[in-house]
């Protein structure tokens, strides 16, 4: 029963104010009415008698705003009061209004814009279910810098032994062709060992994942996923169909629900079984995802990691010495250092941007607040308490930065849409919406620049004392004090500002070093293309080499190339494989031959193509490679550098650390 | 208002303009007086924290206010007691009383 007495008079004071006002002035003069009354009686004028009772009271108006106070949801009803208040005060400003709300919206939507980014790229959970317990795995060489990626036969050994993952598998991004049927075409895919979908703990929509039995029995199965399945083969059931996958017949198992994607573009899974022979031991080239057991932390699983990685360097010194593996969130092994370090300095940088933003627009309300001295000072006559101004003032700020907030999510939206548009090959998981968490960064956002712009002019303008405001008599000693505080706020501005720029001029000067680096190549007019012959159509050494010389030979006719050539890997690219090279002669466990030396095949032309200097020897011919020809390699500055620092390269033989094979080398 | 006066404890104000509605409805002013003559002279109660105190109880449904004439013809707000706040009236005294008790305690020991 008490709370519907209470929602009735919360009614009243909502809804009905008026009523309520009328009510109580009624009341005040009968009661004043009465006092007079009474000091007539004592023997008083009624003009006299009335004045003592209106000294009495202190302040009718001062009486009645206390009883507003008082009221049930009296809170409520005068923050809607002020909000309205507000918005018509700040209609009267119009100019004032439109550059405040400008600047906000630019303010806040560069903020919305940046959180879009940092949310997309670090935070959003990865879309797999219980996505925080998936674990990235690499390997690292103790006293090297950076790291490698995983040997199979390492991995095979880790999935034997760990405890700690319910799961563990390895994958290799790759292109595949697909043909028959429609035109051929290349698609990016994903080789990956038996359990990756059970680590991924993901179903496929249709049909199942591939097992660890088929992987290992090297079945020629295959998962698609549902937009290649749409895509290609129209949505027609597939489970159970053959395709033809680098031009050998696969049978689809599974297609994939609508939106999955692992790790990133891949349209197509391919299991492959898990090696143990020696070459997969000494070549790093496999990622790594594993999932946590339940209750387990990641630290425990990088010390069980460890102890096993220990057994492995002494049970395979030569090539596994001083390798341990690495571990961390697999969240984190999807965004680049580089690019998470970019993004929270842009995320800095527009903060700074805002916090300039609010200077500015603290000082217009303080400029403005120094006119309506006047105002403020009438208010406090009409009995408005300081904090009563204090919350009039706010609510202005509060309804320019709801109006600067709504304006910067429009500005966010679009600047979110810049984004994505620039990253036009992100991965599937990579999606820069506007959603929930960031409509609701904004909303704390504009609450944090209506204090931060607002507060200070605010508690500054009710500072009204009577007297002095309403004859406006000691108005300069007012703008002394005004003053002050503005020029305080112009110096933490400039402060910012000088932050801001200094760190632009910084980056600026780092872009521009990276720009002038020399990369040893030059890119200027070189295109590049993809091509990946399936190994079912070209099944020999001398056939895959005929094909690439022919198409070269092809692309060397049309007009306008100047030379051509072709290879495993671009500048700058990532090497997938990295087998063990080392000097022929090298004892296998002395530190300077364990330098893993990243290996590339590449056909006459390459170099040429690609403006790489020669600085000694020569470059491939079309003789190089032949059957019956001895082996040739080519090194680098660097790796002559390491081996050789004082001989003459040209001529050495190198030799893989475990296989037979030798080389002569040519020249870097 | 021979007497010094005295700042009302807070929280008081309230039990005891339930006090003097108890026996009849009064108007604000005859509140403040029925208050001083009650305690003859220490608490004047000034309107500034009176009628505050008359809306709220009356919106939280322990007093009702009505428009009347009283019988010497004054028209005013009369405030009559009602039956929630009887019930309030009686725990706040309960709770008085335990202060009044509790505080003395405190004074009196040694």
């Amino acid at each position: 029963m008490r709370w519907l007495v209470w929602l009735r008079s919360l009614w009243h004071t909502l809804v009905r104010p008026s009523r309520l006002d009328r009510d109580l002035d009624a009341e005040l003069q009968e009661y004043v009415g009465a006092l007079a009354a009474r000091h007539v009686q004592a023997g008083l004028t009624p003009a006299a008698a009335r004045r003592a009772a209106l000294l009495e009271c202190e302040g009718l108006e001062q009486t009645k705003e206390k009883v507003r106070d008082a009221r049930i949801g009296a809170g409520v009803e005068s923050v809607l009061r002020d909000l309205r208040f507000a918005a018509r005060s700040l209609r009267r400003n119009p100019g004032f209004t439109a550059s405040a709300v400008t600047i906000l919206a630019l303010g806040i939507g560069l903020n919305v814009t940046m959180f879009g980014a940092v949310h997309a790229l670090l935070l959003r959970p990865l879309p797999y279910p219980e996505g925080d317990r998936l674990v990235s795995l690499d390997e690292h060489a103790a006293g090297q810098q950076g790291t490698m990626k995983v040997a199979l036969a390492n991995f095979a050994d880790w999935q034997d032994r760990q405890r700690v993952f319910t799961a563990m598998a390895a994958y290799q991004r790759t292109r595949v062709s697909l043909s028959g049927g429609s035109d051929a075409e290349s698609v990016d895919a994903l080789i990956a060992t038996g359990r990756l979908f059970r680590v991924l703990g993901v179903h496929p929509g249709a049909g199942r994942g591939f097992t660890s039995e088929e992987a290992e029995a090297g079945a020629p199965v295959v998962v698609l996923s549902d937009l290649l399945w749409r895509r290609r083969y129209d949505g027609r059931p597939m489970v159970g169909q053959t395709i033809t996958v680098n031009g050998r017949p696969r049978t689809v198992v599974g297609i994939m629900p609508p939106g999955f994607a692992f790790p990133e573009r891949a349209q197509i899974w391919i299991p492959t079984p898990v090696s143990h022979t020696p070459e997969d031991r000494a070549g790093h080239g496999w990622w790594v995802v594993a999932r946590l057991v339940d209750g387990r932390t990641l630290a425990q699983a990088r010390g069980e990691m460890l102890s096993i990685g220990k057994h492995l360097a002494r049970e395979y010194p030569d090539v596994n010495e001083k390798v341990e593996p690495l571990l961390m969130p697999l969240r984190e092994e999807m965004v680049e250092p580089d690019i998470r370090a970019g993004v929270l300095t842009a995320m800095a940088a527009v903060g700074f941007v805002l916090l300039i933003a609010c200077i500015n627009i603290a000082n217009l309300v303080l400029a403005r607040g120094s006119v309506r001295g006047r105002e403020m000072a009438l208010r406090a006559a009409l009995g408005a308490g300081r904090w009563r101004l204090v919350r009039q003032l706010l609510a202005e700020s509060l309804v320019l930065a709801a109006l600067g907030g709504a304006g910067g999510l429009v500005v966010g939206r679009l600047g979110l849409g810049a984004v994505s548009a620039a990253v036009p090959d992100g991965p599937m998981w990579l999606r820069f919406d506007l959603d929930l968490a960031v409509v609701a960064f904004a909303g704390g956002l504009l609450l944090a620049t209506a204090l931060a712009f607002g507060f200070a002019p605010a508690l500054r303008a009710s500072r009204a004392d009577l007297r002095g405001g309403l004859s406006e008599s000691d108005g300069r000693t007012r703008s002394r004090r005004v003053g002050g505080l503005r020029h305080g706020l112009i110096v933490i501005e400039t402060a910012v500002a000088m932050v801001l720029l200094v760190c632009a001029g910084l980056m600026t000067r780092a872009f521009l070093r990276v720009v002038a680096i020399e990369p040893g190549f030059r890119a200027e007019g070189v295109v590049t293309m993809q091509v990946s012959p399936p190994r079912a159509v070209y099944p020999t050494p001398d056939a895959y080499r005929a094909f690439h010389a022919e198409l070269l030979d092809a692309v060397r006719g049309i007009p306008g190339v100047l030379q051509a050539g072709a290879g495993t890997w671009l500048p700058s690219q990532q090497a997938n494989w990295v087998p063990s090279i080392v000097p022929e002669g090298t004892v296998a466990a002395s530190a300077k031959g364990r330098f893993p030396a990243t290996a590339v095949v590449v056909t006459p032309g390459y170099f040429e193509s690609l403006g790489i200097a020669r600085l000694r020897g020569r470059t491939f011919t079309s003789r190089d490679g032949l059957a019956g020809t001895p082996g040739v390699v080519i090194v680098n500055r660097r790796f002559v550098e390491l081996h050789w620092p004082k001989g003459d390269p040209i001529g050495r033989r190198l030799k893989y650390l475990l296989a037979r094979g030798t080389s002569r080398s040519g020249s870097p | 208002m021979t007497k010094p006066q005295t700042e009302l404890l807070k929280g008081t104000l309230d039990m005891l303009i339930l006090r003097t509605l108890d026996l009849e409805p009064r108007h604000g002013l005859g509140v403040a007086d029925r208050i001083e003559q009650m305690t003859q002279g220490t608490f004047r109660v000034k309107p500034g924290s009176l009628f505050p105190a008359l809306h709220r109880l009356e919106q939280e449904g322990f007093i009702e206010g009505e428009w009347e004439k009283s019988p010497e013809g004054h028209r005013g707000k009369y405030y009559r007691l009602t039956a929630a706040g009887r019930r309030q009236l009686a725990d706040e005294r309960r709770t008085w009383a335990r202060i009044v008790l509790a505080v003395g305690q405190v004074l009196e020991a040694e």
